[in-house]
Protein backbone atom coordinates (compact mmCIF):
# COMPACT_ATOMS: atom_id res chain seq x y z
CA UNK A 1 0.00 0.00 0.00
CA UNK A 2 3.05 2.37 0.65
CA UNK A 3 4.65 1.73 -2.36
CA UNK A 4 1.85 1.97 -4.22
CA UNK A 5 1.18 5.47 -2.85
CA UNK A 6 4.38 6.49 -3.40
CA UNK A 7 4.77 5.36 -7.12
CA UNK A 8 1.56 7.60 -7.89
CA UNK A 9 2.84 10.72 -6.06
CA UNK A 10 5.98 10.05 -8.16
CA UNK A 11 3.76 9.91 -11.04
CA UNK A 12 2.07 13.65 -10.05
CA UNK A 13 5.08 15.02 -8.91
CA UNK A 14 5.85 16.35 -12.21
CA UNK A 15 2.63 17.68 -13.20
CA UNK A 16 2.24 20.80 -10.60
CA UNK A 17 -0.90 23.25 -10.55
CA UNK A 18 -0.92 27.02 -9.50
CA UNK A 19 -4.11 27.94 -7.23
CA UNK A 20 -4.81 31.59 -6.69
CA UNK A 21 -6.60 32.84 -3.89
CA UNK A 22 -8.94 35.87 -3.82
CA UNK A 23 -6.49 38.43 -2.83
CA UNK A 24 -4.48 36.95 -5.81
CA UNK A 25 -1.70 35.06 -3.90
CA UNK A 26 -0.17 31.94 -5.93
CA UNK A 27 -0.02 28.50 -4.57
CA UNK A 28 2.04 26.35 -6.57
CA UNK A 29 0.94 22.51 -5.15
CA UNK A 30 1.18 18.64 -6.44
CA UNK A 31 -1.55 17.45 -8.59
CA UNK A 32 -1.71 14.71 -5.57
CA UNK A 33 -2.73 17.39 -3.30
CA UNK A 34 -4.26 19.42 -5.33
CA UNK A 35 -6.53 16.84 -6.51
CA UNK A 36 -7.66 15.64 -3.10
CA UNK A 37 -10.18 18.59 -4.56
CA UNK A 38 -12.78 16.79 -6.73
CA UNK A 39 -13.83 20.04 -7.92
CA UNK A 40 -9.79 20.86 -8.90
CA UNK A 41 -9.85 17.27 -10.24
CA UNK A 42 -12.75 17.51 -12.46
CA UNK A 43 -11.33 21.20 -13.74
CA UNK A 44 -7.37 19.16 -14.41
CA UNK A 45 -9.62 16.29 -15.91
CA UNK A 46 -11.23 19.03 -18.62
CA UNK A 47 -8.33 20.48 -18.84
CA UNK A 48 -9.02 24.01 -17.65
CA UNK A 49 -6.06 24.46 -15.25
CA UNK A 50 -3.25 25.79 -17.42
CA UNK A 51 -2.71 29.64 -16.28
CA UNK A 52 -3.70 28.50 -12.90
CA UNK A 53 -6.74 28.15 -10.86
CA UNK A 54 -8.46 31.35 -9.84
CA UNK A 55 -10.43 30.65 -6.66
CA UNK A 56 -12.32 33.90 -6.07
CA UNK A 57 -13.43 33.12 -2.70
CA UNK A 58 -11.09 32.08 -0.60
CA UNK A 59 -8.52 34.12 1.02
CA UNK A 60 -4.95 33.30 1.09
CA UNK A 61 -5.15 33.05 4.57
CA UNK A 62 -7.65 30.03 4.13
CA UNK A 63 -6.38 29.30 1.26
CA UNK A 64 -2.99 28.42 2.84
CA UNK A 65 -4.61 26.26 5.62
CA UNK A 66 -6.48 23.76 2.72
CA UNK A 67 -3.59 23.27 0.85
CA UNK A 68 -1.92 22.33 4.31
CA UNK A 69 -4.20 19.48 5.10
CA UNK A 70 -4.33 18.18 1.64
CA UNK A 71 -1.03 17.78 1.44
CA UNK A 72 -0.98 16.13 4.72
CA UNK A 73 -3.67 13.69 3.27
CA UNK A 74 -2.44 13.02 0.16
CA UNK A 75 -0.17 10.56 1.01
CA UNK A 76 -2.93 8.70 3.12
CA UNK A 77 -5.61 9.12 0.23
CA UNK A 78 -3.16 7.14 -2.07
CA UNK A 79 -2.32 4.30 0.15
CA UNK A 80 -5.88 4.19 1.03
CA UNK A 81 -6.81 3.59 -2.57
CA UNK A 82 -5.40 -0.27 -2.62
CA UNK A 83 -7.08 -0.99 0.67
CA UNK A 84 -10.49 1.48 0.64
CA UNK A 85 -11.96 0.78 3.77
CA UNK A 86 -12.06 -2.98 3.80
CA UNK A 87 -11.28 -5.92 6.02
CA UNK A 88 -7.52 -4.73 6.02
CA UNK A 89 -8.24 -1.78 7.73
CA UNK A 90 -6.91 -3.96 11.05
CA UNK A 91 -3.89 -4.90 8.72
CA UNK A 92 -3.79 -1.59 7.46
CA UNK A 93 -3.61 0.21 11.21
CA UNK A 94 -1.36 -2.22 12.28
CA UNK A 95 1.62 -1.14 9.47
CA UNK A 96 0.75 2.63 9.36
CA UNK A 97 -0.50 2.92 12.81
CA UNK A 98 2.17 5.60 13.48
CA UNK A 99 1.09 7.31 10.53
CA UNK A 100 -2.07 7.29 10.99
CA UNK A 101 -1.47 8.61 14.37
CA UNK A 102 0.47 11.51 13.40
CA UNK A 103 -2.38 11.83 10.86
CA UNK A 104 -4.63 12.12 13.86
CA UNK A 105 -2.80 14.52 15.74
CA UNK A 106 -2.32 16.80 12.90
CA UNK A 107 -6.14 16.53 12.53
CA UNK A 108 -6.50 17.93 15.77
CA UNK A 109 -3.91 20.20 16.07
CA UNK A 110 -5.40 21.81 12.23
CA UNK A 111 -8.97 21.99 14.59
CA UNK A 112 -7.45 24.29 16.44
CA UNK A 113 -8.67 27.51 15.16
CA UNK A 114 -11.23 30.27 15.67
CA UNK A 115 -14.62 29.93 14.83
CA UNK A 116 -14.40 32.07 11.51
CA UNK A 117 -11.80 30.15 10.51
CA UNK A 118 -13.15 26.83 11.02
CA UNK A 119 -16.34 28.17 9.05
CA UNK A 120 -14.45 29.79 6.80
CA UNK A 121 -12.57 26.44 6.34
CA UNK A 122 -16.16 24.89 5.81
CA UNK A 123 -16.92 26.67 3.39
CA UNK A 124 -14.18 26.61 1.61
CA UNK A 125 -14.17 22.30 2.09
CA UNK A 126 -17.39 22.25 0.38
CA UNK A 127 -16.74 24.44 -2.18
CA UNK A 128 -13.58 22.94 -3.41
CA UNK A 129 -15.73 18.96 -2.45
CA UNK A 130 -12.50 17.94 -0.11
CA UNK A 131 -14.79 15.03 1.94
CA UNK A 132 -12.30 14.71 4.41
CA UNK A 133 -12.06 17.94 5.44
CA UNK A 134 -15.49 19.40 4.81
CA UNK A 135 -15.93 15.84 7.46
CA UNK A 136 -13.49 17.14 9.78
CA UNK A 137 -14.97 20.20 10.47
CA UNK A 138 -18.12 19.69 10.31
CA UNK A 139 -17.90 17.46 12.59
CA UNK A 140 -15.95 19.34 14.77
CA UNK A 141 -19.05 22.02 14.86
CA UNK A 142 -21.50 18.84 15.41
CA UNK A 143 -19.41 17.57 18.30
CA UNK A 144 -19.60 21.55 19.92
CA UNK A 145 -23.30 21.20 19.51
CA UNK A 146 -23.55 17.88 21.24
CA UNK A 147 -25.81 17.49 24.52
CA UNK A 148 -26.85 20.93 24.21
CA UNK A 149 -30.04 22.24 24.41
CA UNK A 150 -31.46 24.47 21.56
CA UNK A 151 -31.74 27.39 24.01
CA UNK A 152 -27.58 27.03 24.09
CA UNK A 153 -27.23 26.13 20.49
CA UNK A 154 -28.18 29.59 20.23
CA UNK A 155 -26.49 31.48 22.97
CA UNK A 156 -23.40 29.69 21.26
CA UNK A 157 -23.30 30.51 18.14
CA UNK A 158 -25.52 33.87 18.57
CA UNK A 159 -28.57 32.50 16.45
CA UNK A 160 -31.67 34.83 16.69
CA UNK A 161 -34.76 32.91 17.89
CA UNK A 162 -37.41 34.13 14.99
CA UNK A 163 -39.96 31.71 16.22
CA UNK A 164 -43.02 33.05 17.91
CA UNK A 165 -43.98 31.12 20.97
CA UNK A 166 -46.40 28.99 19.30
CA UNK A 167 -44.29 28.18 16.55
CA UNK A 168 -41.84 26.95 18.77
CA UNK A 169 -44.74 24.72 20.81
CA UNK A 170 -46.27 23.75 17.45
CA UNK A 171 -42.65 22.21 15.97
CA UNK A 172 -42.33 20.71 19.53
CA UNK A 173 -45.78 19.12 19.40
CA UNK A 174 -44.61 17.94 16.06
CA UNK A 175 -41.59 16.00 17.08
CA UNK A 176 -42.68 15.34 20.64
CA UNK A 177 -40.90 12.00 20.10
CA UNK A 178 -37.29 13.40 20.07
CA UNK A 179 -38.42 15.65 22.89
CA UNK A 180 -39.10 12.87 25.39
CA UNK B 1 -24.98 15.61 1.77
CA UNK B 2 -22.60 14.62 -1.31
CA UNK B 3 -20.22 17.35 -1.62
CA UNK B 4 -19.56 15.79 -4.99
CA UNK B 5 -22.95 17.03 -6.38
CA UNK B 6 -21.80 20.01 -7.77
CA UNK B 7 -25.88 21.28 -7.37
CA UNK B 8 -25.27 20.86 -4.08
CA UNK B 9 -21.80 22.88 -3.48
CA UNK B 10 -21.93 26.22 -3.19
CA UNK B 11 -19.59 29.09 -3.99
CA UNK B 12 -19.11 30.92 0.01
CA UNK B 13 -19.69 34.29 -0.42
CA UNK B 14 -16.17 36.45 -0.60
CA UNK B 15 -16.39 38.06 2.58
CA UNK B 16 -16.19 34.59 3.72
CA UNK B 17 -18.75 33.37 6.84
CA UNK B 18 -18.04 36.16 9.35
CA UNK B 19 -17.67 33.61 11.54
CA UNK B 20 -21.35 33.39 11.78
CA UNK B 21 -23.08 29.57 11.60
CA UNK B 22 -26.09 31.78 9.67
CA UNK B 23 -23.62 32.45 7.17
CA UNK B 24 -23.36 28.43 6.29
CA UNK B 25 -25.46 27.48 3.42
CA UNK B 26 -28.16 24.64 4.52
CA UNK B 27 -26.47 21.87 3.10
CA UNK B 28 -23.84 22.39 5.38
CA UNK B 29 -25.97 22.69 8.40
CA UNK B 30 -27.91 19.46 6.91
CA UNK B 31 -23.98 18.06 6.76
CA UNK B 32 -23.16 19.09 10.22
CA UNK B 33 -26.62 18.11 11.73
CA UNK B 34 -26.25 14.73 10.09
CA UNK B 35 -23.09 13.94 12.96
CA UNK B 36 -25.67 14.40 15.69
CA UNK B 37 -26.94 11.17 16.99
CA UNK B 38 -30.70 11.22 16.89
CA UNK B 39 -32.73 12.29 18.70
CA UNK B 40 -30.56 15.46 19.08
CA UNK B 41 -30.85 16.36 15.51
CA UNK B 42 -34.54 16.47 15.35
CA UNK B 43 -34.25 18.95 18.29
CA UNK B 44 -32.05 21.01 16.32
CA UNK B 45 -35.54 22.01 14.64
CA UNK B 46 -36.58 24.69 17.04
CA UNK B 47 -33.10 26.15 17.22
CA UNK B 48 -34.63 28.88 14.50
CA UNK B 49 -37.25 29.21 11.63
CA UNK B 50 -34.37 28.19 9.22
CA UNK B 51 -33.56 25.41 11.69
CA UNK B 52 -37.08 23.59 11.24
CA UNK B 53 -36.39 20.97 8.61
CA UNK B 54 -32.86 21.17 8.26
CA UNK B 55 -32.43 17.68 10.22
CA UNK B 56 -35.38 15.94 7.70
CA UNK B 57 -32.27 16.14 4.99
CA UNK B 58 -29.61 15.46 6.75
CA UNK B 59 -27.19 12.83 4.99
CA UNK B 60 -26.62 10.73 7.71
CA UNK B 61 -29.54 9.08 10.44
CA UNK B 62 -27.80 7.66 13.80
CA UNK B 63 -29.84 5.89 15.87
CA UNK B 64 -28.94 4.59 18.74
CA UNK B 65 -25.65 5.00 18.73
CA UNK B 66 -24.57 7.36 21.50
CA UNK B 67 -20.94 6.73 21.37
CA UNK B 68 -19.48 6.01 24.85
CA UNK B 69 -19.71 2.16 24.24
CA UNK B 70 -22.94 2.31 26.06
CA UNK B 71 -25.43 -1.02 24.81
CA UNK B 72 -27.77 0.30 22.31
CA UNK B 73 -31.62 1.08 23.83
CA UNK B 74 -33.66 -1.76 23.28
CA UNK B 75 -36.57 -1.58 20.61
CA UNK B 76 -39.07 -0.34 22.87
CA UNK B 77 -37.62 3.44 23.26
CA UNK B 78 -36.67 3.63 19.57
CA UNK B 79 -39.71 2.18 17.20
CA UNK B 80 -41.36 5.78 17.67
CA UNK B 81 -38.59 7.45 16.83
CA UNK B 82 -36.54 5.36 14.07
CA UNK B 83 -40.20 5.15 12.32
CA UNK B 84 -41.41 8.84 12.43
CA UNK B 85 -37.70 9.55 11.94
CA UNK B 86 -37.30 7.82 8.14
CA UNK B 87 -41.01 8.13 7.53
CA UNK B 88 -40.29 12.30 8.04
CA UNK B 89 -37.76 12.24 5.73
CA UNK B 90 -40.14 11.57 2.45
CA UNK B 91 -37.29 9.48 0.85
CA UNK B 92 -34.67 12.54 0.93
CA UNK B 93 -31.56 10.80 0.49
CA UNK B 94 -28.88 8.92 3.25
CA UNK B 95 -25.81 8.56 2.63
CA UNK B 96 -25.07 6.37 5.81
CA UNK B 97 -27.76 4.48 8.27
CA UNK B 98 -26.55 3.56 11.07
CA UNK B 99 -29.20 2.04 13.24
CA UNK B 100 -28.06 0.24 16.39
CA UNK B 101 -31.00 -1.76 18.72
CA UNK B 102 -30.77 -3.70 22.08
CA UNK B 103 -32.98 -6.01 22.87
CA UNK B 104 -36.01 -6.91 20.16
CA UNK B 105 -38.38 -9.76 19.72
CA UNK B 106 -39.72 -11.71 17.28
CA UNK B 107 -43.03 -9.79 16.28
CA UNK B 108 -40.55 -6.80 15.85
CA UNK B 109 -39.20 -8.57 12.49
CA UNK B 110 -41.88 -6.87 10.09
CA UNK B 111 -40.97 -3.27 11.45
CA UNK B 112 -37.16 -3.96 11.67
CA UNK B 113 -37.42 -5.48 7.52
CA UNK B 114 -39.32 -2.09 6.89
CA UNK B 115 -36.71 -0.25 8.57
CA UNK B 116 -33.91 -1.89 6.33
CA UNK B 117 -36.12 -1.44 3.07
CA UNK B 118 -36.69 2.47 4.11
CA UNK B 119 -33.03 2.90 4.44
CA UNK B 120 -32.33 1.29 1.58
CA UNK B 121 -34.87 3.51 -0.66
CA UNK B 122 -33.72 6.33 0.63
CA UNK B 123 -30.64 5.74 -1.45
CA UNK B 124 -28.82 5.04 0.98
CA UNK B 125 -24.42 3.87 0.50
CA UNK B 126 -23.94 2.74 3.70
CA UNK B 127 -26.54 1.17 5.91
CA UNK B 128 -25.24 -0.53 8.61
CA UNK B 129 -27.48 -2.75 10.91
CA UNK B 130 -26.23 -3.30 14.72
CA UNK B 131 -28.35 -5.46 16.42
CA UNK B 132 -28.13 -6.83 20.36
CA UNK B 133 -30.58 -8.78 21.07
CA UNK B 134 -31.48 -12.11 22.08
CA UNK B 135 -32.78 -12.92 18.19
CA UNK B 136 -30.70 -12.74 15.30
CA UNK B 137 -32.92 -10.41 13.48
CA UNK B 138 -34.15 -12.54 10.55
CA UNK B 139 -34.56 -10.34 7.37
CA UNK B 140 -37.38 -11.01 4.84
CA UNK B 141 -36.46 -13.03 2.02
CA UNK B 142 -35.94 -9.60 -0.41
CA UNK B 143 -33.62 -9.05 -2.96
CA UNK B 144 -31.74 -5.95 -1.51
CA UNK B 145 -31.72 -3.08 -4.95
CA UNK B 146 -30.02 -0.56 -5.21
CA UNK B 147 -27.91 1.33 -7.21
CA UNK B 148 -26.31 3.10 -4.66
CA UNK B 149 -25.42 0.74 -2.29
CA UNK B 150 -21.75 0.93 -1.63
CA UNK B 151 -21.14 -0.85 1.59
CA UNK B 152 -23.21 -3.45 4.06
CA UNK B 153 -22.70 -4.16 7.18
CA UNK B 154 -24.81 -6.44 9.08
CA UNK B 155 -24.38 -7.46 12.50
CA UNK B 156 -26.35 -9.72 14.55
CA UNK B 157 -28.74 -10.17 11.89
CA UNK B 158 -29.76 -13.33 10.09
CA UNK B 159 -31.38 -14.13 6.38
CA UNK B 160 -34.62 -15.56 6.11
CA UNK B 161 -33.17 -18.83 3.78
CA UNK B 162 -30.12 -17.60 4.50
CA UNK B 163 -29.45 -15.79 1.40
CA UNK B 164 -29.01 -12.24 0.87
CA UNK B 165 -29.69 -11.63 -2.36
CA UNK B 166 -27.18 -9.03 -3.41
CA UNK B 167 -27.46 -9.32 -7.55
CA UNK B 168 -29.17 -6.10 -7.90
CA UNK B 169 -26.64 -3.45 -6.16
CA UNK B 170 -24.46 -2.76 -9.18
CA UNK B 171 -22.16 -0.12 -6.76
CA UNK B 172 -21.69 -2.49 -4.01
CA UNK B 173 -17.99 -2.77 -2.95
CA UNK B 174 -18.03 -3.78 0.66
CA UNK B 175 -20.20 -6.25 2.38
CA UNK B 176 -19.90 -7.46 6.20
CA UNK B 177 -21.33 -9.54 8.44
CA UNK B 178 -20.63 -10.16 11.47
CA UNK B 179 -22.06 -11.82 14.17
CA UNK B 180 -24.30 -13.26 11.78
CA UNK B 181 -26.08 -16.43 11.99
CA UNK B 182 -25.28 -18.66 9.23
CA UNK B 183 -25.96 -15.54 6.91
CA UNK B 184 -23.96 -15.35 3.41
CA UNK B 185 -24.90 -13.32 0.59
CA UNK B 186 -26.04 -15.11 -2.76
CA UNK B 187 -27.08 -13.77 -6.00
CA UNK B 188 -29.85 -15.61 -6.96
CA UNK B 189 -29.62 -17.22 -10.16
CA UNK B 190 -32.82 -15.92 -11.61
CA UNK B 191 -31.66 -12.48 -11.12
CA UNK B 192 -28.53 -12.35 -13.02
CA UNK B 193 -29.98 -10.94 -15.83
CA UNK B 194 -28.65 -12.76 -19.21
CA UNK B 195 -29.72 -15.99 -17.37
CA UNK B 196 -26.19 -17.21 -19.05
CA UNK B 197 -24.53 -16.93 -15.75
CA UNK B 198 -25.48 -19.12 -13.38
CA UNK B 199 -22.95 -17.99 -10.70
CA UNK B 200 -24.61 -18.55 -7.91
CA UNK B 201 -23.02 -16.82 -5.17
CA UNK B 202 -20.00 -14.45 -6.33
CA UNK B 203 -21.27 -12.56 -8.77
CA UNK B 204 -22.50 -9.78 -6.66
CA UNK B 205 -19.11 -9.75 -5.22
CA UNK B 206 -17.00 -9.61 -8.48
CA UNK B 207 -16.54 -6.22 -8.10
CA UNK B 208 -15.34 -6.02 -4.82
CA UNK B 209 -12.35 -4.57 -4.36
CA UNK B 210 -11.55 -6.06 -1.28
CA UNK B 211 -13.36 -9.27 0.28
CA UNK B 212 -13.57 -10.84 4.04
CA UNK B 213 -14.48 -14.98 3.52
CA UNK B 214 -15.08 -16.17 6.80
CA UNK B 215 -16.73 -19.25 7.01
CA UNK B 216 -16.89 -21.70 9.81
CA UNK B 217 -17.33 -26.10 9.14
CA UNK B 218 -20.71 -26.03 9.82
CA UNK B 219 -21.70 -24.49 6.79
CA UNK B 220 -20.28 -27.30 4.78
CA UNK B 221 -23.09 -26.97 2.71
CA UNK B 222 -22.15 -23.52 1.53
CA UNK B 223 -18.40 -24.73 0.43
CA UNK B 224 -19.88 -27.53 -1.97
CA UNK B 225 -21.92 -24.41 -2.96
CA UNK B 226 -19.28 -21.72 -3.44
CA UNK B 227 -16.94 -24.25 -4.76
CA UNK B 228 -19.34 -25.43 -7.19
CA UNK B 229 -20.04 -21.89 -8.23
CA UNK B 230 -16.50 -20.75 -8.10
CA UNK B 231 -16.38 -22.98 -11.70
CA UNK B 232 -18.69 -20.57 -13.09
CA UNK B 233 -17.47 -17.34 -11.29
CA UNK B 234 -16.52 -14.04 -13.15
CA UNK B 235 -13.08 -12.63 -12.39
CA UNK B 236 -12.84 -10.41 -9.35
CA UNK B 237 -11.74 -8.17 -11.34
CA UNK B 238 -11.08 -5.23 -8.68
CA UNK B 239 -10.20 -7.39 -6.11
CA UNK B 240 -6.95 -6.21 -4.10
CA UNK B 241 -6.38 -7.46 -0.59
CA UNK B 242 -8.40 -10.57 0.57
CA UNK B 243 -9.09 -12.51 3.62
CA UNK B 244 -9.53 -16.42 3.85
CA UNK B 245 -10.16 -18.89 7.04
CA UNK B 246 -9.12 -22.06 6.97
CA UNK B 247 -12.57 -22.88 5.87
CA UNK B 248 -10.88 -22.47 1.73
CA UNK B 249 -8.17 -24.03 2.82
CA UNK B 250 -9.73 -27.66 4.23
CA UNK B 251 -7.08 -30.66 4.54
CA UNK B 252 -6.36 -32.19 1.03
CA UNK B 253 -8.42 -29.90 -0.76
CA UNK B 254 -7.06 -26.44 -2.01
CA UNK B 255 -9.07 -25.89 -4.90
CA UNK B 256 -10.85 -23.27 -3.71
CA UNK B 257 -8.36 -21.63 -2.41
CA UNK B 258 -6.36 -22.09 -5.90
CA UNK B 259 -9.32 -21.04 -8.03
CA UNK B 260 -9.71 -17.70 -6.16
CA UNK B 261 -6.03 -17.13 -6.20
CA UNK B 262 -6.32 -17.73 -10.25
CA UNK B 263 -9.56 -15.76 -10.65
CA UNK B 264 -8.39 -12.45 -8.60
CA UNK B 265 -5.68 -11.29 -11.31
CA UNK B 266 -5.12 -7.95 -9.53
CA UNK B 267 -5.06 -8.97 -6.32
CA UNK B 268 -2.32 -7.39 -4.12
CA UNK B 269 -2.62 -8.48 -0.51
CA UNK B 270 -3.91 -11.66 0.71
CA UNK B 271 -4.04 -13.19 4.69
CA UNK B 272 -5.17 -16.58 5.83
CA UNK B 273 -6.01 -16.86 9.11
CA UNK B 274 -6.05 -20.34 9.72
CA UNK B 275 -7.37 -22.31 12.44
CA UNK B 276 -7.49 -18.87 14.97
CA UNK B 277 -9.29 -15.86 15.20
CA UNK B 278 -8.24 -12.20 15.65
CA UNK B 279 -7.43 -9.89 16.56
CA UNK B 280 -3.87 -11.72 18.53
CA UNK B 281 -2.78 -14.46 16.34
CA UNK B 282 0.30 -16.47 18.60
CA UNK B 283 2.35 -16.59 14.86
CA UNK B 284 1.95 -14.40 12.06
CA UNK B 285 4.31 -14.82 9.41
CA UNK B 286 4.64 -12.91 5.95
CA UNK B 287 6.07 -15.13 2.66
CA UNK B 288 7.85 -13.92 0.15
CA UNK B 289 7.01 -14.29 -3.73
CA UNK B 290 9.71 -15.31 -5.54
CA UNK B 291 9.88 -12.74 -8.05
CA UNK B 292 11.92 -14.72 -10.92
CA UNK B 293 9.51 -17.84 -10.67
CA UNK B 294 5.85 -15.88 -9.97
CA UNK B 295 3.47 -18.50 -11.02
CA UNK B 296 1.44 -17.53 -13.89
CA UNK B 297 -1.85 -18.60 -11.92
CA UNK B 298 -1.65 -15.75 -9.24
CA UNK B 299 -1.48 -12.36 -9.96
CA UNK B 300 1.54 -10.40 -10.69
CA UNK B 301 0.28 -7.36 -8.28
CA UNK B 302 0.47 -9.82 -5.20
CA UNK B 303 3.11 -8.92 -2.91
CA UNK B 304 1.67 -9.47 0.37
CA UNK B 305 1.24 -13.00 1.54
CA UNK B 306 -0.01 -13.59 5.41
CA UNK B 307 -0.43 -16.40 7.30
CA UNK B 308 -1.75 -16.15 11.35
CA UNK B 309 -2.47 -18.87 13.08
CA UNK B 310 -2.15 -20.31 16.65
CA UNK B 311 0.23 -22.58 16.10
CA UNK B 312 1.91 -24.17 13.00
CA UNK B 313 0.90 -27.57 12.79
CA UNK B 314 0.94 -30.03 10.04
CA UNK B 315 -2.74 -28.47 8.86
CA UNK B 316 -0.84 -24.93 8.62
CA UNK B 317 2.19 -26.66 7.08
CA UNK B 318 -0.13 -28.16 4.38
CA UNK B 319 -1.22 -24.77 2.99
CA UNK B 320 2.24 -23.83 3.53
CA UNK B 321 3.21 -26.15 1.20
CA UNK B 322 0.21 -25.82 -1.45
CA UNK B 323 1.63 -22.04 -1.63
CA UNK B 324 5.09 -23.43 -2.21
CA UNK B 325 3.82 -24.52 -5.50
CA UNK B 326 3.00 -21.52 -6.13
CA UNK B 327 6.10 -20.14 -5.57
CA UNK B 328 5.46 -18.33 -2.07
CA UNK B 329 7.64 -19.52 0.24
CA UNK B 330 7.74 -19.20 4.27
CA UNK B 331 11.41 -20.09 4.80
CA UNK B 332 11.15 -18.97 8.42
CA UNK B 333 8.90 -21.34 8.73
CA UNK B 334 10.91 -24.71 7.31
CA UNK B 335 14.33 -23.69 8.68
CA UNK B 336 13.07 -22.60 12.36
CA UNK B 337 10.84 -26.19 12.58
CA UNK B 338 13.32 -28.20 10.55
Amino acid sequence: MASAGSGDEKAAAAAMITLISSDNEKFEVTEATATLSQTIRHMIEDGCTDGGVPLPNVTSKILARVIEYCKKHATAAAGEEGSSSSFSDAAFLEVDRAFLEELEEFDDAFLEVDRATLFDLILAANYLDIKGLLNLTCQKVADSVKGKTPEQIREMYNIVNDLTPEEEAEIRRETQWAFE
Amino acid sequence: MLPGESSRTVVPPAAGSGGSLDALPDCILEHIIGFLHSPEAVRTSVVAHRWRHLWRSAPSLRVGCSGNGARPPPINELREFVDRQLLLREGSPLDTCDIRLGEFQRHDFPLLNSWVQQAISCKAKVPRLYMRGSWYLVLDNVPVVSKYLTRLELYGVSVHTRFLDISSCPALEYLQEQDTSDCLCRLSANSCGEGVNSCVLFNGLSKAKSLELICSPSHKFFRILFIWDLRLCPVFSNLKTLLLNEYWCMPDDFSALLRILELSPVLEELTLELFSEGPNYEVEMNGSISPVERSATISEHLNIVEVKCHAVDERVHKVFKILCTLNICFIQFFTQTH
